[in-house]
């Protein structure tokens, strides 16, 4: 991992402050372009109809895009998940007191967002109390996670190990109810203490991807660990 | 409507959307395991920054503002490394940032300072040098030299080594280690990543003595917990794991032995490992190397990395293809009983041959002459010296400090300093009392023999250090001061007279002390650099590498006494000396005439005053002078050789000479005024002998009118005022600085004997002490 903070795309955007750098916009694209759907699925649950929920997303990126809204003395800026969300609600009562038709389309750069495909998962969504809150805060969790699969099983294509990933990724909750070492030695042909340390480095190189991938969201390295806890957290609370 | 799954961790239900079908939560807890609770794996994919990602370039470049930091070049256990340019330097440089748990012991700072510094005296082609060291932002750091290259780790993972160039390897990280360890490091942390190989194919080893300034830690946490990996414990030690407090310089010895079978075999050697030729086409010489480096118990394996080095450049060099059979490889591995007491005794060779033969007799039951023979055969087969030099310098000490001994019982043996008076003695002035004219014998026997006293007691002492036996060396000096004490002051007389013969006699004898510590050790030099080891069959590099380590340790050794500075100041104290003896010197009542100053009056008929044209008492000060020059430089000496408190002892001593000075004026009671008293009263005569340079003089005189010398027809005229006279204006003038330069001779005598307390270990192989933990 060659990036530090002050690549990271959210300390990044932080720091671009008023001036738009095309980095900061860059980054700030990626970073919605990751965390879409928490937003998607919190607006949903508020009560949006599908097509407006689609709309207002939109809308808001290329607005939070466009007017830069990092230049709001924002406390809670040092977090990307809950600026956004703040900034979304923000977004969401001004956006009450005006026209829906205006904001669609107008020549507008989007984001190419698959809302079709987050439809489908919100539909996947259990159907029970929890608030439009929590939904983002749950979905933000698994969208985190989602994404260090993805780069991790990436990872391991690219070095050809892709049996080898699947073969222990169970392994990455734990001990409980994992094949044995010998067996898994066994279907993938090595040895049984060179499956512990695959099994080892699988481990830490996901873990380090985790802790990335939190950091592209926060400010700084100290608020790595309190976000993930927040996190684990959320995804604790019942229900989920 | 998919079943709803359960972790089997948590009991909690899995969505069907879940990441990967695994449950969210134990993902998420699992990732906020802490470093230690994952392990450290030492095998460099670890993190230095629990839970944080290390630092950008740009980050860093606020922190050193006189570095360019490039790029970040990796991370391991024991740090973070960037690459860097010192813009000023204009070069490259390695930038190590230890990891934060390092710097939350508050000793710690105190601890990396002290080994920072000793890596930096770290100078070796093949050792990453230190440049600096410090503390920024809470962080510890370390600047180092940039190597331009891989480690040893991407060369086993990525290709094979072939044999022949582990060997050349091999060689280079014996002497990185050999160096380090000669300097007191231990590294405690060989391993592959460790080992850097720059382009041109040099080795340079890195993170010398980290893995002790960073502590244990990193063993414990991997010794502990269930799912650890041993990785980079099989490069330890066994008494690293062990006993951690014994492990000393041998520990790398053994973690080499490792790398090189790794080297060679590209796997680690566990449990019941195949030999390395046996897996690979190999002289099997080397697996001998191999598996001596890898002995379990310190004492059995190489005792030093120039050991390996040397074994494998012979194998190298005398390339057999002889591949001896199995049956008799096996028979090879068993130590006959004649290697493992060799290997016992060699430690303590050549210089400590008497512990060598306790040792050797500790372990078979033979009698001493036995067992002496046995440890100078096996000195002989491994081309070290048999006896060592101190011990001829022990058994002259010893014959000389019994002849000194016998001077005490002679007869005549008593220090004369004053005049034969068969006159009457003067009012109020201290008795004479009379000897046989013999009594000069008796004077040069005792100073002689009193002198060799000194040198056989000063050589004891010498050989007691050298001995390491610091109490005895303290016992003898002290008993030598003694014995020169009850010599002074066998003077007979009083007051002056005894003051006289006091200093007089320390004078002689500090001139001698000087004298014989120089002579001492140019001959132990000369002893040295001429004891070249036998011939000896074999082990021809071996034998090459013990002269280098004798001449090097023994020179080591002389040099400071060779020092220039030291030289100088000697022989200037000794020309100031002489100086003084070559012109009259009023000592009291004594006066010394060289021949040729009475030559020079015979012939010119000029008063004995003057000596080679010159008067005496220019000669006098020129000589004074020269002993305060010499006092000076030898003070200077010591500072520069950092034996700071030698050189206060010299300006002690110069301080406590004027003070005995100003003592002895004022006692001697020959200021100008009450000798001008003095000569006014009555008229003294008397006789006196002396011996002078081999010529024996016996003169007359009537104070303060003339002298005369019988024995030699000898007539010396009357000497105009000032001089042969209790002295004058001048002479007082001349007299304070006598004093001064016998307070000298006091001074230096004494330091010449606490000097000797002072000597250099003796120079052999070093001893390496087992190191304690801070």
């Amino acid at each position: 991992m060659k990036e530090s903070f002050a690549t990271t795309h959210w300390s990044l955007v932080l720091a671009a402050g008023k001036g738009a750098a095309a980095d900061a916009q860059n980054a700030l694209a990626a970073l919605c372009q990751t965390y879409w759907y928490p937003l998607y699925a919190y607006v949903r649950r508020q009560g949006h109809q599908p097509d407006d929920a689609q709309d207002l997303t939109q809308a808001f990126f290329a607005q939070l895009l466009e007017k830069h809204y990092l230049q709001s003395a924002d406390p809670e800026r040092g977090r990307f998940r809950s600026f956004l969300l703040t900034a979304f609600k923000r977004f969401l009562s001004k956006e009450r007191n005006r026209e829906r038709a205006k904001k669609r389309g107008g020549g507008r750069k989007l984001l190419p967002l698959d809302f079709e495909a987050g439809e489908r998962q919100y539909n996947l969504e259990p159907a029970h109390e929890a608030t439009a809150e929590k939904i983002y805060e749950q979905r933000w969790a698994l969208t985190l996670l989602d994404q260090v699969f993805s780069r991790l099983r990436d990872e391991f294509d690219q070095a050809g190990k892709q049996q080898e990933f699947d073969c222990l990724k169970v392994y990455l909750t734990g001990e409980a109810g994992t094949p044995s070492y010998p067996e898994a030695a066994a279907e993938l042909g090595m040895t049984e203490g060179a499956v512990k340390v695959a099994v080892h480095r699988l481990r830490r190189r996901y873990r380090d991807l985790v802790r990335d991938e939190i950091a592209q969201t926060v400010a700084g390295p100290e608020d790595v660990d309190e976000e993930l806890r927040h996190l684990f957290a959320a995804l604790r609370s019942p229900g989920s | 409507m998919p079943e709803t799954r359960h972790c089997p961790q948590c009991g909690a239900a899995v969505q069907p959307d879940a990441p990967e079908g695994l449950c969210p939560q134990c993902l998420l807890r699992e990732a906020m395991k802490s470093e230690s609770e994952l392990g450290k794996e030492i095998e460099g994919a670890t993190t230095g920054f629990p839970g944080s990602i290390p630092p950008r370039p740009e980050e860093l470049a606020q922190q050193f503002p006189q570095l360019e930091i490039l790029e970040l070049l990796g991370q391991g256990g024991m740090g973070i490394v960037y690459k860097a340019r010192q813009p000023r330097l204009d070069r490259f440089v390695a930038l190590k940032i230890l990891p934060a748990e390092a710097g939350r012991d508050p000793a710690f700072a105190e601890r990396f300072a002290r080994e920072a510094r000793a890596l930096a005296k770290l100078s070796h082609p093949n050792v990453v040098m230190v440049y600096d060291f410090g503390e920024s932002d809470e962080r510890f750091y370390l600047l180092m030299e940039f190597v331009d290259g891989v480690n040893l780790r991407h060369l086993l993972r990525e290709q094979r080594l072939k044999p022949e160039e582990a060997l050349k390897i091999v060689p280079q990280i014996c002497e990185a280690l050999q160096y380090a360890h000669e300097q007191g490091v231990v590294h405690r942390d060989i391993k592959p990543e460790n080992i850097l190989l720059d382009k041109r194919g040099h080795v340079k080893i890195a993170d010398f003595g980290l893995a002790k300034l960073l502590g244990q830690k990193a063993v414990d946490s991997v010794l502990t917990g269930s799912q650890q990996i041993m990785g980079t414990l099989h490069y330890m030690a066994p008494e690293q794991i062990e006993k951690p407090l014994t492990v000393d310089h041998r520990a790398d010895i053994y973690s080499l032995g490792v790398v090189f079978y790794e080297m060679l075999t590209g796997e680690l050697p566990l449990g019941r490992f195949a030999l390395p030729s046996q897996k690979v086409q190999l002289d099997v010489r080397l697996d001998e190397v191999v598996l001596r480096a890898l002995e379990k118990e310190p004492e059995r394996r190489y005792q030093h990395a120039s050991d390996v080095k040397s074994e494998v450049e012979i194998i190298t060099h005398t390339n057999s293809q002889q591949a001896r059979p199995v049956a008799e490889q096996a028979n090879r591995r068993q130590d006959s009983e004649a290697e493992q007491l060799e290997r016992l005794v060699l430690p303590f060779l050549p210089a400590n041959k008497v512990e060598a033969i306790k040792v050797y007799r500790q372990r078979c039951r033979v009698s001493l002459a036995e067992a002496k023979k046995a440890v100078e055969s096996i000195a002989r087969k491994h081309g070290l010296p048999v006896s060592s030099s101190w011990d001829w310098i022990g058994i002259i000490g010893l014959i000389l400090c019994l002849l000194g001994i016998g001077s005490l019982f002679l007869p005549y043996a008593t220090v004369h300093l004053r005049m034969v008076i068969d006159a009457e003695h003067p009012s109020g002035n201290p008795e004479w009392t009379s000897y046989p004219t013999n009594s000069l014998f008796g004077w040069v026997w005792t100073t002689l023999l009193g002198t060799f006293l000194a040198l056989g007691l000063y050589l004891l002492g010498t050989y007691a250090v050298g001995r390491r036996r610091r109490q005895r060396a303290w016992i003898l000096i002290v008993t030598g001061i003694v014995v020169f004490g009850i010599n002074a002051f066998r003077v007979q007389g009083t007051g002056e007279s005894q003051l006289f013969g006091l200093m007089y006699v320390t004078l002689s004898v500090g001139f001698y002390v000087v004298a014989a510590e120089a002579v001492a050790f140019l001959i132990l030099g000369v002893i040295a650099l001429r004891l070249a080891p036998r011939n000896s069959v074999g082990r021809r590099e071996q034998r090459r590498e013990l002269i280098r380590d004798l001449h090097v340790q023994k020179w080591v050794a002389i040099k400071s006494y060779l020092d220039p500075v030291h030289i100088l100041s000697i022989l200037l104290c000794l020309l100031g000396i002489v100086g003084i003896f070559q012109s009259k010197v009023p000592f009291g009542e004594l006066q010394v005439l060289t021949l040729q100053s009475i030559n020079e009056h015979r012939s010119t008929g000029a008063p004995i005053a003057t000596v080679f044209g010159y008067e005496s008492s220019y000669i006098l000060t020129i000589g004074i002078i020269l002993v305060s020059l010499c006092v000076l430089l030898l003070a200077t000496g010591a500072i520069r050789s950092l034996r700071l408190w030698r050189a206060s002892l010299l300006v002690l001593a110069g301080i406590g000479s004027i003070v005995l000075m100003v003592w002895a004026i004022r006692s001697s009671g020959y200021d100008s005024q009450s000798a001008d008293n003095f000569r006014e009263q009555s008229a003294i005569s008397g006789r006196y002998s002396f011996f002078v340079l081999g010529e024996h003089f016996t003169v007359n005189y009537t104070w303060p009118d003339k002298f005369q010398v019988w024995d030699k027809t000898v007539t010396v005229p009357d000497l105009p005022g000032g001089m042969g006279s209790p002295p004058g204006l001048t002479k007082a003038v001349i007299k304070y600085p006598v004093y001064l330069v016998i307070g000298i001779g006091c001074g230096l005598m004494l330091i010449g004997t606490l000097q000797m307390c002072t000597t250099p270990k003796l120079p052999h192989k070093p001893n390496f002490t087992k190191e304690n933990t801070p």
